[in-house]
């Protein structure tokens, strides 16, 4: 990479850093005033009152409450801990690889799902060898198999 | 006198072979995860709670507390021998625990904290045996009204005494209540939040979230730091420490054990807590105090017996009030709920078999980690070797199919997956979960006793003040929020859970760098 491109590089990512940090500081926060909003339109849609007495609503708005004043209170985080690129990678690649096994698991059973996710899992976010993936993931399969069939009785 | 008898019950319960088959279990399996770094006592019992649904009630909990107090022993192995807590309560004792095992005097400090343990746990257990009673059928004259204000005091406590910021502990309170709305109202019975959707009707499912936040997303937060095992060559060198040093050691044992239950019995007392309190009551007042930080042996037994004291007082607000101190209790509670048991000040004599029976298991648990400590200690450094990267994504599936076996129901793995991303972002955010899985578990009781208050009082919330024991309840919640929002002007803004956490991981950094096994022999 010539220097120049290493400048444009450094300029560009630096640039970008601050509005990532105030992102980052104020995300919780804004979250927390967004739920609970929403918490606070629903309680009010469920009914405060009804007949006079306590109704569904009344437990959850002050809960919502509590929850807005906490995020409003709480202000700019500082120990927020960035998720970098990688981070986010491997994180997702791990959540799609359950959610697939959850899929597959609902329609074949235990032992292939398992087989295919650890492989897949072992092989390329462990990243370890083909061979040591596939027999160990294999053998994992087959245990759980046999656990949860035999001594929890899941039906398959 | 009714709780003599009632102990002897208890431990005629707790010698039942299968309650001694699953104490055994308890224990050796708590040692092996305080030995794991990452794998808490919080995350293995959310795994285990579908395992507890085929058990007897008494025997799933003597099971899952001696997983936790057996998670107390194994973290200690790890923080002497190689300056790496296993646990969070286990931070104190690196600094002279760890000075200890360079002097090759690893056995010494290892068995002093398995004997100071025992004593303290022993010590906890006598005195839950002696004021849980009373303190229940105090409990039982509660009113609706102060119920609520306790289970409330419960909570904050628990944020205030928590490591991360209490407007953030209170923040995931309030999404654990919020979460707990969801479904139907328990007094007249109308759907909440349930969007029209079947599965939501019936409310989340506890033991979901509780192995998504804590199982799944410990899993997807330790995917960054992956170790693929640890190795060490420390030499143990003696396995038992002299008799002189076990009498030097004998004052702060006392004192830690005395600490350490006040301390545990306070909701969010337990954890890191105690052991930091005992490190710094010996460092003032120990004989040997000149030698603290230098490889004292009172600086490991006073914490160590505080640490094992206070995880065990913490029983104390769940066996009398029904009020779970921590998130481990939590997940207790709940696995006694879907067996059907409700923990509240009846649970003593609606379930003596319970009661007693869990308190005596703790007598004979602490006894078992004595007698196994200490040949177990080569075992547990081969443990340390298991790769992570491994057992991490193991550990996903067998709770993703975990979580079926309870239901059935394939909308609670869902719940499980979600659970596990909103927890690594939580992590990720600062925020601590435990909070939030507490409310979840107290949310239908508060509501349910708020609402039967203002039924008492005709929908008037003045009988919060007009009654005087919910006035004293109030009075305690103004102290509290008034604290924090003083320490937030004056800019401090830390409460005293963060100071603790913040001193005992200054702790980890007192090491300099060197490989372990580097003695002066």
């Amino acid at each position: 990479m010539t220097t120049e491109c290493a400048g444009r590089h450094r300029t560009a990512s630096e640039s970008s850093r601050p509005i990532a940090q105030v992102v980052g500081r104020w995300l919780g926060p804004a979250i927390l005033v967004a739920i609970g909003l929403a918490g606070l339109v629903g309680s009010l849609l469920l009914g405060i009152l009804s007949d006079g007495r306590p109704g569904p609503g009344l437990w959850p708005l002050i809960v919502s409450s509590a929850i807005i004043v906490c995020g409003v209170s709480m202000g700019p985080q500082d120990d927020v801990e960035s998720v970098t690129a990688r981070e986010f990678r491997v994180m997702s690649s791990a959540v799609l690889l359950l959610a697939a096994f959850v899929v597959m698991f609902n329609l074949i059973g235990i032992f292939f799902p398992t087989l295919i996710v650890l492989f897949v899992w072992f092989k390329f976010i462990s990243r370890r060898g083909w061979i040591q993936s596939l027999v160990i993931a294999a053998a994992t399969g087959g245990a759980l198999y046999l656990i949860f069939t035999y001594v929890f009785g899941v039906g398959n | 006198m009714d709780s003599i008898q009632g102990l002897i019950g208890g431990f005629v319960i707790a010698l039942d072979p299968m309650n001694m088959l699953f104490v055994l279990i308890g224990v050796v399996v708590g040692m092996v995860i305080g030995v794991l770094p990452g794998l808490g006592p919080t995350a293995t019992i959310a795994l285990l709670l579908p395992l507890t649904f085929g058990l007897e009630p008494t025997t799933a909990i003597i099971m899952l507390a001696g997983i936790y107090y057996g998670s107390m022993y194994g973290g200690t192995i790890t923080s002497v021998l190689l300056a790496l807590p296993g646990e969070a309560s286990s931070v104190i004792t690196v600094i002279d625990g760890h000075k200890m095992a360079k002097n090759g005097r690893a056995g010494a400090a290892l068995g002093i904290a398995a004997i100071g343990s025992a004593i303290g746990g022993v010590a906890a257990a006598i005195g839950l045996a002696i004021f849980a009673p009373p303190l229940a059928e105090l409990a039982l004259k509660l009113g609706p009204p102060e119920f609520t204000l306790v289970a409330v005091i419960g909570l904050m406590l628990a944020a205030y005494l928590g490591t991360k910021s209490f407007a953030k502990s209170i923040a995931a309170a309030g999404i654990g209540l919020l979460l707990a709305t969801i479904g139907q109202d328990p007094i007249t019975g109308s759907t909440r939040f349930a969007f029209g959707s079947v599965d939501l009707i019936g409310g989340l499912s506890f033991a979901a979230i509780a192995m998504g936040l804590f199982g799944v997303g410990e899993i997807l937060f330790g995917l960054q730091n992956r170790e693929a095992g640890v190795t060490t060559t420390t030499r143990i060198g003696r396995a038992l420490p002299t008799r002189r040093e076990f009498k030097d050691s004998l004052p702060a044992i006392g004192r830690g054990s005395g600490l350490g239950f006040l301390l545990g019995v306070l909701p969010g007392g337990g954890g890191m807590v105690p052991p930091l309190a005992s490190y710094a009551l010996e460092k003032r007042i120990s004989k040997n105090r000149a030698n603290f930080g230098k490889g004292a042996i009172e600086g490991v037994a006073g914490p160590e017996t505080a640490n094992n004291a206070g995880s065990q007082a913490a029983f104390v607000p769940l066996l009398t009030l029904g009020i779970p101190a921590n998130g481990v209790l939590a997940l207790m509670f709940g696995a006694l709920l879907i067996q059907g048991v409700t923990p509240g000040p009846q649970l003593i004599e609606q379930h003596p078999g319970i009661f007693w029976g869990v308190i005596a298991s703790m007598f004979i648990g602490n006894i078992i980690l004595l007698i196994l400590n200490i040949p177990l200690i080569g075992v547990f450094i081969k443990i340390l070797k298991i790769p992570f990267d491994l057992l991490g994504p193991i550990a996903a599936l067998v709770t993703l199919i975990g979580v079926y076996t309870i239901n059935n129901n394939p909308f609670d793995m869902v719940v499980v997956l979600v659970s596990g991303v909103v927890g690594y972002f939580m992590r990720k955010g600062g925020f601590e979960a435990a909070p939030l899985i507490l409310a979840f578990v107290l949310g239908v009781i508060i509501e349910r006793s708020l609402r039967q208050s203002l039924l008492l009082s005709s929908g008037n919330f003045e009988i919060f003040a007009t009654r005087p024991g919910s006035a004293v309840l109030v009075g305690i919640i103004v102290l509290i929020l008034g604290s924090v929002i003083v320490q937030g002007i004056r800019g401090r803004n830390k409460t005293p859970g963060m100071l603790v956490s913040e001193v005992a991981h200054s702790a980890e950094d007192f090491e300099p760098d060197e490989t372990p096994g580097e003695s002066t022999k």
